[in-house]
């Protein structure tokens, strides 16, 4: 079968020529000689077989991996090939340990799709070792970066260890107990001391898992933690091993149900054990999940006479299985806001969909959001989640609610336009409702989080509103596309509406509304619930509060008007007075209204909306047990309601968003060694023109033809080639073909220390150039690569000239944010319809010709659409590229380029950090966000998400002609996010599998939105939605992909977080809190409280810590020392010694702490604490500074004061102030408080209440509560 | 807000701190500061009171009303009153055909409700979420408990608690009423309901003295003298230069002559041993001939191993130098219990290459035999407990108080009678309370989750300290006290009940207590860590060893940068300057003891039992066992198991 379209196959081809252009160019200019390596070091892969063969072999590996991939799937493959290189199929290998290590990197390579670096550098090497009774095992060292490979690869590496061993006949791994409890307490070490590992094991799983796994999962020092299960056999450090407890914990045993199904696929024995822990695992929370079920089979039983409503008995059914998930509150940081709190009602409003910018963890908000949250959230801003993933970005859909906010007039208003919020802003007094999150189906899937019930929305009711006028009027109208004429004027007719507003109604029903009475109109004549837009958030009241809102209502001064029989509110008026308490709960509802001098006005449509269902207050709505307001309302109104607020989702900020070119620090022009000669910046022009001498250590080349010694690959004296020259530390042998000495027997090196004159050398480079002015030129200090072969110094002085910076692999890189973007408008990314079709864009997204900007075309899969920010920096860098051929390789200019625009059609490669293989990109247009937009397939071919990563583009040609593997660091993890492969063709299957989730189709049908509120898993319905998994390996896999919502553009909100531009730490904070006061979904307390735990206390505490433990630093010459030299200069070269954590440092946020402790209702614990560190640092320099402590201890108004004054009753009596104080952190938001408390959580807290009495007997232990008067003897 | 303060105070006006409340929040923002100085001159004052202050806000017409009242706060009383009010109000009002209870009933329901919820989530449930949530904690406790930093982590888990804990304590108390939208009934504010505590801070624990027991101890003339105590010496601060010397400067400065004191102290100590001859400064060891064998006494910069042998590198004032032992000396082993910053003697040669080649290592040490002290009259004894942790969940309180009964008469055995009638004194070396934010996620490990009730509940505790015993306790690094080494004292406005009772002598940490002419010095003991992770071969299982690694070095603390925090002081008081009868540490929680060359060591073990953290980490404490000295011989007499007690 045909993989791809004709179109498709003409933008593949297309994107290879423009590749071999540049190739081509790449070779001629590398074969010059100037550079580490004669030849391209960016290999082209098509596919993973490629790739694979590129970064870890064996030749002609490839070839036989496409066969086998095709018969076996991916991983019986890996197995098979394992098989093959044992038998010797690609040559021999000198030892069974490097059989064995080519064999476990190859086999991981192929399960990671030969993208990650792990196979490289998450193995640190394989051996064989010996157990204590002498048989042989397998022990594969693992390092940091196998973290990169994800927990199934990690564990699937295990398997093909296991695999390896039983092929060459070795034992199994024998541990002592002692080094299985080495395990145990490396995993507890790690999870505190380190990082939280996403799964924790208990010592026991860890033990079965140690005892029973074949071969030793080992690996080198990561952290510099000890362990103090100490000098184990075996174990060759005392510190911990990161990556074996990655593989042990996150792979192993996180996996294990994972694992499972590959042993049984690939038929691996000796893993019965880890079955039997599935097993185990499962039945233990099934049984409980049954015993569970019993119960409440048990409770419904005796409730079974108890008649509910609907919502009632549908919101007893959502707490009871999904509970709110507080963990990403649990850190709040300093600056980046809490948006909501876990599941609270006014927080962000659930909304199932996906929008032309989302999906794959990424949401879409209305902008109007961004803004009304004080611009703390931008394009593109990294948000923590409480599901159903754990992050996303956001980016704009402005077809989708925006907030309800109270204004300080007392008004409510909806804003769901960007604009209108940029009026409104300052005007806001409380955000009622955050406005909606469009989150996308497979994201559900992918994190396989049970579907919340759907919130009532117009992509819904267009669907009951077109199944009803088919069971009434038997006509097959369709949702969300145009319809025949003649049956929209028949339904027209009989639905009395206007046929061309119904064909715009069905086209587009998520921006064309009805007018009010139409909706009213159609729910009564059709039976369905009305219009969402008109429906207020009514479940948000009480049922009490919902009957004294219609008594109060009765005071109202209303107007009425008749509409096709029956009677509607066009206007409400009604003084606060008689209003009273319902005032809020208007605004609870998110009713529309204006306050003006006493009177409160309602107008149209609101003024209906609100009446409507309150039956025109002609009926009376009576309390009823375990009923919601909305199952009152349908009792009572013949216009039936559905729920528009029932699930909500938290989030607070997490990163913000990010466009920035990459710059090493301090930034370097070139990779160019320059020792202390350039002062602090490095800067060699400046060593030239002092006509300073530098030592510094770098390679030494050997010319092939006069022998001459320099450090360039090609002589400088005769042109011809030059080769590195080798030598002995020891004894000085030199070879350009040896690198052992064969006298010492050990290893010798390229680099030598030499004397070298930066004038000299500078002048002759600017010369090469034609360059004669230059404002600097920043090298290195030293290299770290393996044999510190240097840079020309030709192309820094070009970089220099066109002011970009190199990093450490010899490219110019532009980070950012990725955001994904299925369609476009050329309007949005600033190119014109011509260019497009020069592109290949002839059609747009509904398949119609491309002829005006306005239009919506999908984007093909490997363009890209940059940040501004990245066309002005990649302007620049394209002229260094052409400066570089024409003037350093004497090419012809390549890109030619003077404006943004130019860059257009042009390829990057992108690459992604941890990962090793890039994939070739073509850039289509710009936009001023700081994002890095590019179809979801390209961010997972860089094995990319979009929830928050950031990753880098490059020119393409500037990375063929720069990048050598020579001057990668030879540091462990140096090999990691480097081009060392590209793909050039996109293949989806290929691709992180996570995309695959994603769902593509132009709306989710009512079946989906029944399905939620059975809270189905999301598994049930895969198939009902459409996802790409479902196109794999057709050519739809690459076009034809929908979406669900529209948004004006994608560019919309503003540029840059708030965060990125607030000053001080008090300042965020306090900018922060602000913010948490107005937003009705926050507790502000809580934040203070979290920030000041999770932030504030840890940094003071730190620093304290560290203050008494600190080095002390040569000013001149850098050097650590542990103590202050007695002499009190730097005995190496008499600098000043000075402190490396200063006094400042620990005192930095004690006045954020002390104004959040002062302000705000937190735990008398927590005050505590900051008052107790204050007075830490105070005494800490008691016998320095003993003045500073006098006048810090001025005033009775200090926090800190009052609660020792009040605590041992001596300076004070209860004042006044003090008490007021109290009362005003606690107070602010009693009121929001209090209906927090009495709504939403009154039946959990119910529940809470009767678990905690359950306990309590327990815990008491007959320890006598006693009164505070007591305690102080009054 | 201190530069407000500080600003009226260069203008010589004075604030009360209620005048301050009202002013400092629009200070700056509403007014500037001479606008305040020229309204108080203007009233003829230099001190702005509460009057002043209102009198000009209202003048520059700022509303006045504190913030607290313009949303308001009711009781339950005026709560219930307002619903009535309101039933009285509606049928006023409306012209509906509802009757007024139909209306009402609702209304005044959902008040009962929510009262009946709110009651018992005021009470007591702070333990309750705290003890569930203790078995999941576990925690970073003694050794690593510093490195809060690095625990992000561990914070986040105990966060829930203390959001929860804040949100019910804080809010639901008390709840806003308006009677009509906009405008709030203010209720008479009632005291805030005493807060009730849901633990005990052992009020009601009193054991008097067992009646008919003799205590002789009663009559034995006490005879104690606080031989050494931080708080008493006076550490001049240092002069700055000029006036412009940087804070960073002096205090480098000052760790400089800290340093610089502790090699002028063990320097004398070495140089009493008469092995230790010849000593010349290393500055001037190229000026000697290089024939002769020379000593030298430095500070110890670094250590390493080399394939032959150790290499230091070893600093006095003069000068630099590697000293190198080689692996056949004799010494070569000692070179093992070197530690960096340790000050030692080296006797070798120095080569013209820039090393010294050691033959000799000298330890400070203390001498091999000791000279006897007169015996006593009359034999009396003294208790040495430590790290009592009053507050955790872990402290063995039953243990502790069986401990006072038996303090106080209630014996078993003749021969514990015979002990307990002349127990004469209790040492305590830190960590008397668990203390708080000691370490992340400790709010789930306490029991008392407040400081000043964790002393108030070990005051009340000692309180049954026979009067005639007297105590000496100690702060540790759980304590309310300076982290750093040395610690003067417990902080005085926490720590106050300890200082109430009338037994009890605060000592700092370190200490030397004179008994009866026997020297103890009293120490928490938190250099036992960096003795375990510099020195070969020891472990927190055995913390007499690393003690006695201490003593030999003569400083409680050597090693800078390692795990003990080091404050920033000139002299160097961790220094053993004299040589004691008794050291006593606590910190790691297991009873130890060793005699070395006539010291009697003991580490005093702990009344907490195991921690999720020691748990984890296989570190078993000793619980309750109370060693008791007899001050004559300064020698171990007995220990006294309560540990079937402590079951926690």
């Amino acid at each position: 079968m045909e993989l791809y379209s004709e179109e498709m196959k003409k933008y593949f081809e297309s994107l290879q020529r423009e590749i071999d252009r540049a190739y081509e160019i790449a070779k001629q200019a590398r074969a010059q000689g100037k550079d580490p390596v004669r030849d391209i070091e960016v290999p082209q892969a098509t596919d993973m077989a490629g790739r694979v063969e590129s970064l870890v072999g064996p030749k002609g590996v490839a070839e036989r991996i496409r066969e086998l991939v095709k018969e076996y799937g991916k991983e019986l493959a890996a197995l098979k090939v394992v098989d093959e290189i044992i038998e010797g199929k690609f040559g021999k290998f000198e030892s069974k340990e490097k059989l064995a290590d080519q064999s476990v990197r190859t086999a991981l390579a192929i399960l990671t799709e030969g993208i990650v670096s792990a196979p490289l550098e998450g193995i640190a090497d394989v051996r064989i070792k010996k157990n204590p009774d002498g048989t042989d095992y397998l022990a594969i060292y693992y390092a940091g970066p196998i973290r990169s490979s994800g927990g199934t690869a990690q564990a699937l590496s295990v398997l093909v260890g296991d695999y390896v061993r039983r092929k060459l006949g070795l034992d199994r791994f024998k541990p002592t107990e002692e080094h299985i409890e080495r395990y145990v307490e490396e995993v507890d070490l790690y999870h505190r001391a380190v990082t939280r590992l996403q799964y924790h094991p208990s010592p026991d799983e860890v033990r079965l898992a140690v005892r029973n796994i074949p071969i030793e999962i080992t690996g080198e020092a990561t952290d510099d933690v000890e362990v103090s299960h100490r000098n184990v056999p075996g174990v060759e450090t005392n510190n911990l091993r990161g990556g074996a407890i990655l593989v042990l914990a996150e792979g192993v045993l996180q996996k294990a149900k994972k694992l499972v199904k590959y042993i049984d696929k690939m038929g691996i024995e000796g893993w019965e054990w880890l079955k039997e822990f599935v097993e185990a695992k499962e039945k233990g929370s099934g049984e409980r999940k049954a015993e569970e079920e019993k119960a409440e089979k048990s409770e419904e039983k005796t409730a079974v006479k108890v008649e509910k409503g609907f919502y009632y008995e549908l919101y007893e059914k959502f707490r009871a299985n999904i509970a709110p998930n507080a963990k990403y509150t649990k850190e709040i940081i300093g600056g980046r806001p809490l948006f909501a709190e876990p599941s609270t009602n006014g927080g962000f409003r659930l909304r199932y969909g996906r929008s032309r910018v989302s999906g794959f963890a990424t949401w879409s908000i209305n902008p109007a959001v961004m803004i009304m949250v004080d611009e703390f959230l931008a394009v593109g801003t990294q948000m923590k989640t409480e599901r159903p993933g754990k992050g996303a970005i956001v980016t704009p859909a402005s077809t989708i609610e925006g907030p309800i906010v109270k204004l300080k007039d007392g008004s409510v208003v909806r804003v769901d336009d960007y604009h209108k919020a940029l009026e409104l802003k300052d005007q806001v007094e409380e955000i009622l409702y955050l406005g909606d999150a469009l989150i996308a189906f497979g994201d559900f899937v992918e994190n396989n989080q049970t579907l919340l019930p759907a919130n009532y929305v117009e992509e819904w009711w267009i669907q009951e509103f077109v199944e009803a006028v088919n069971k009434v009027y038997e006509l097959e109208l369709k949702p969300f596309q145009e319809n025949e004429k003649e049956l929209l004027e028949e339904a027209a007719d009989y639905l009395e509406l206007d046929a061309d507003f119904l064909a715009e109604l069905l086209k587009d029903p998520i921006k064309v509304k009805p007018s009010i009475e139409d909706a009213i109109h159609l729910s009564r004549i059709l039976k369905i619930p009305l219009h969402p837009y008109y429906t207020l958030y009514w479940n948000t009241l009480e049922v009490e509060e919902l009957i004294s809102l219609q008594n109060a209502l009765v005071n109202a001064k209303i107007e009425w008007e008749e509409y096709r029989g029956f009677k509607y509110a066009k206007r409400v008026e009604i003084p606060l007075s008689s209003l009273g308490k319902a005032k809020r709960y208007l605004e609870l509802l998110g009713v529309e209204h204006k306050v003006s001098g006493d009177l409160v006005v309602i107008e149209y449509p609101w003024s209906a909306a609100l009446l409507t269902p309150l039956a025109n207050l002609e009926k009376k709505i009576e309390f009823k047990e375990f009923y919601t307001p909305i199952d009152l309302i349908n009792e009572i109104s013949d216009v039936k309601l559905r729920d528009r607020g029932i699930s909500w989702i938290g989030a607070r900020m997490g990163r913000p968003e990010k466009a920035k070119e990459r710059k090493m620090k301090p930034p370097v022009h070139v990779l160019f060694p320059i020792g202390l000669a350039g002062g602090n910046s490095r800067d060699i022009y400046k060593a030239a023109q002092e006509g300073k001498t530098a030592e510094v250590e770098i390679a030494h080349f050997k010319c092939t033809n006069c022998g001459h010694v320099d450090i360039y690959p090609t002589c400088p004296k005769c042109g011809s080639e030059a080769k590195l020259l080798y030598h002995c530390p020891k004894c000085g042998f030199e070879s350009t073909m040896d690198t052992e000495c064969p006298k010492c027997g050990i290893e010798m090196k390229a680099y030598r220390k030499r004397k070298i004159n930066p004038s000299e050398l500078l002048n002759k480079a600017m010369q090469n150039v034609g360059v004669y002015t230059l404002d600097k030129l920043k090298g290195v200090m030293g290299m770290s690569s393996a044999h510190k072969i240097a840079e020309p110094l030709e192309k820094g002085i070009l970089r220099a000239k066109n002011d970009v910076y190199v990093f450490k692999d010899g490219t110019i890189r532009f980070d950012a944010t990725d955001a994904p973007i299925t369609h476009f408008k050329p309007k949005e990314i600033g190119v014109s319809v011509e260019k497009l079709r020069e592109l290949g864009y002839t059609h747009d997204f509904e398949g119609k010709p491309l002829v005006s900007e306005d239009q919506i075309v999908e984007l093909k899969v490997q363009d890209i659409i940059l940040s501004k920010a990245a066309g002005e920096y990649l302007v620049r860098v394209a002229k260094f590229v052409d400066d570089l051929l024409e003037k350093f390789y004497g090419l012809p200019r390549f890109y030619n380029v003077e404006k943004m625009e130019d860059l257009i059609g042009h390829l990057v490669i992108g690459l992604a950090p941890h990962t090793s293989a890039g994939i070739v990109g073509r850039i289509i247009g710009f936009v001023d966000a700081l994002v890095g937009y590019a179809h979801p397939y390209y961010h997972a071919a860089k094995r990319r998400n979009c929830d928050g990563d950031e990753d880098a583009v490059m020119l393409l040609l500037d990375a063929l002609l720069n990048f050598s593997r020579y001057y990668l660091p030879e540091k462990r993890g140096g090999k990691m996010d480097a081009p060392l492969v590209v793909t050039t063709r996109l293949d989806p299957r290929e691709v992180d599998s996570e995309v695959h989730n994603m769902d593509i189709a132009r709306c989710y049908p009512l079946e989906f939105y029944r399905a939620t509120y059975e809270l189905k898993s999301p598994k049930e319905l895969v198939g009902v939605i459409e996802r790409v998994e479902d196109r794999l390996g057709k050519p739809e896999m690459y076009e034809g992909l929908k979406f669900t919502h529209d948004t004006d553009d994608i560019a919309l909100g503003p540029k840059m977080s708030l965060y990125k531009q607030l000053g001080d730490m008090e300042d965020k904070v306090r900018r922060q809190l602000a913010l948490a006061e107005r937003i009705r979904a926050v507790n502000e307390h809580h934040v203070a409280e979290t920030i000041i735990n999770s932030h504030i206390v840890p940094d003071l505490r730190g620093n304290l810590r560290s203050f008494t433990r600190q080095e002390f630093r040569c000013v001149k010459c850098n050097t650590k020392y542990r103590r202050p030299p007695l002499s009190g200069k730097c005995p190496n070269c008499g600098g000043k010694i000075v402190l490396t954590v200063s006094k400042g440092a620990i005192e930095k946020y004690l006045p954020t702490a002390k104004m959040l402790v002062t302000h705000y209702d937190v735990m008398e614990y927590t005050r505590q604490r900051i008052c107790i560190t204050e007075k830490d640092i105070k005494t800490l320099f008691q016998n320095v500074f003993p003045d500073t402590q006098k006048t810090l201890l001025t005033l009775g108004a200090d926090i800190c004061e009052r609660m020792i004054a009040e605590r041992t009753g001596k300076l004070m009596k209860k004042n006044g102030y003090l008490d007021e104080l109290k009362e005003n952190g606690k107070l602010k938001k009693a009121q929001k408080k209090e209906e927090k408390e009495n709504k939403n959580e009154k039946p959990i807290k119910q529940e809470d209440k009767e678990k905690k009495e359950n306990i309590k007997p327990k815990k008491k232990k007959g320890k006598k509560v006693i009164s505070l008067e007591e305690f102080f003897g009054n | 807000m201190d530069e407000f303060v500080r600003g009226l105070m260069s203008n010589n006006y004075l604030i009360t701190p209620p005048a301050y409340f009202l002013l400092s929040e629009h200070y700056n923002k509403d007014f500037a500061l001479p606008e305040l100085i020229k309204f108080a001159k203007a009233k003829g004052t230099f001190i702005i009171d509460e009057t002043l202050a209102e009198e000009f806000l209202e003048s520059k017409g700022i509303l006045i009303k504190p913030k607290h009242l313009e949303k308001f706060i009711m009781d339950k009383k005026t709560e219930e009153k307002t619903a009535e009010e309101q039933t009285l109000e509606i049928p006023e009002t409306t012209e509906v055909e509802e009757t007024p209870t139909s209306v009402s009933t609702p209304v005044s329901e959902a008040i009962e409700e929510v009262e009946e919820i709110e009651e018992p989530q005021n009470t007591p449930e702070t333990q309750e979420v705290v003890m569930a949530e203790v078995s999941e904690e576990s925690l970073v406790e003694e050794i690593e408990e510093s490195e809060e930093l690095e625990e992000e982590e561990e914070l986040e888990e105990s966060f829930e608690v203390n959001g929860e804990e804040n949100g019910e304590n804080g809010e639901v108390k008390r709840k806003v009423v308006f009677e009509e939208y906009g405008v709030p009934i203010v209720g008479e504010e009632e005291l805030p309901e005493e807060e009730e505590k849901t633990y005990s801070v052992y009020v009601d624990f009193k054991v008097s003295p067992k009646e008919g027991f003799e205590f002789i101890a009663e009559k034995i003339e006490p005879d104690f003298k606080v031989k050494f105590d931080v708080k008493n010496i006076k550490l001049k601060p240092p002069k700055a230069k000029n006036g412009t010397t940087k804070e960073g400067e002096i205090i480098v400065k000052v760790y400089e002559n800290y340093f610089k004191s502790r090699l002028k102290k063990i320097r004398r100590i070495l140089r009493e041993n008469p092995e230790v001859s010849g000593v010349i400064d290393i500055g001037k060891l190229s000026y000697i001939n290089p024939e002769g064998d020379v000593t030298i006494i430095g500070l110890v910069n670094s250590k390493r191993e080399t394939r032959n042998g150790y290499m230091f590198e070893v600093e006095d004032l003069t000068g630099i130098i590697k000293v190198f032992i080689g692996r056949d000396k004799e010494d070569y082993k000692k070179a093992f219990e070197i530690m960096p910053d340790s000050v030692v003697a080296f006797k070798g040669r120095y080569s013209k290459r820039g090393i010294f080649f050691a033959e000799n290592i000298y330890l400070p040490d203390v001498p091999m035999y000791k000279r006897e002290k007169p015996p006593l009259e009359e034999k009396v004894y003294a208790v040495l407990i430590s790290d009592i942790h009053v507050g955790s969940t872990k402290f063995c309180e039953k243990a502790f108080m069986k401990f006072l009964e038996w303090l106080n008469g209630n014996v078993n055995t003749k021969a514990e009678e015979e002990i307990v009638s002349r127990i004469k004194y209790l040492i305590i070396a830190g960590d008397v309370v668990d203390g708080i934010g000691i370490y992340p996620g400790q709010y789930n490990e306490l029991s008392i989750p407040d400081i000043f009730d964790q002393y108030e509940a070990l005051a009340n505790l000692l309180s049954n300290v026979p009067e005639h015993i007297t105590m000496f306790i100690g702060p540790g690094n759980h304590d309310a006290a300076r982290t750093a080494l040395p610690q003067p004292e417990f902080y005085k406005e926490y720590a106050k009940p300890l200082y109430e009772l009338k037994n009890a002598i605060i000592i700092s940490n370190p200490a030397v207590i004179d008994l009866h002419g026997r020297e103890f010095l009293v120490a928490h003991g938190r250099g036992i860590e960096d003795v375990v992770s510099y020195v070969p071969n020891m472990s927190h299982h055995n913390p007499i060893k690393p003690m006695v690694e201490l003593l030999k070095l003569r400083h409680l603390a050597p090693t800078f940068g390692g795990k003990v925090p080091i404050a920033p002081d000139l002299e160097d008081l961790l220094v053993i300057e004299s040589v004691p009868d008794v050291v006593h540490m606590g910190h790691v929680h297991v009873l130890d003891y060793q005699i070395y060359r006539g010291v009697f060591l003991l580490n005093s073990a702990t009344w907490q039992a195991q921690t999720e953290f020691q748990k984890m980490v296989n570190i078993v404490p000793t619980p309750a066992k109370v060693p008791i000295i007899d001050v004559d011989t300064a020698r171990l007499r007995m220990i006294v198991d309560f540990s079937k007690w402590c079951d926690v």
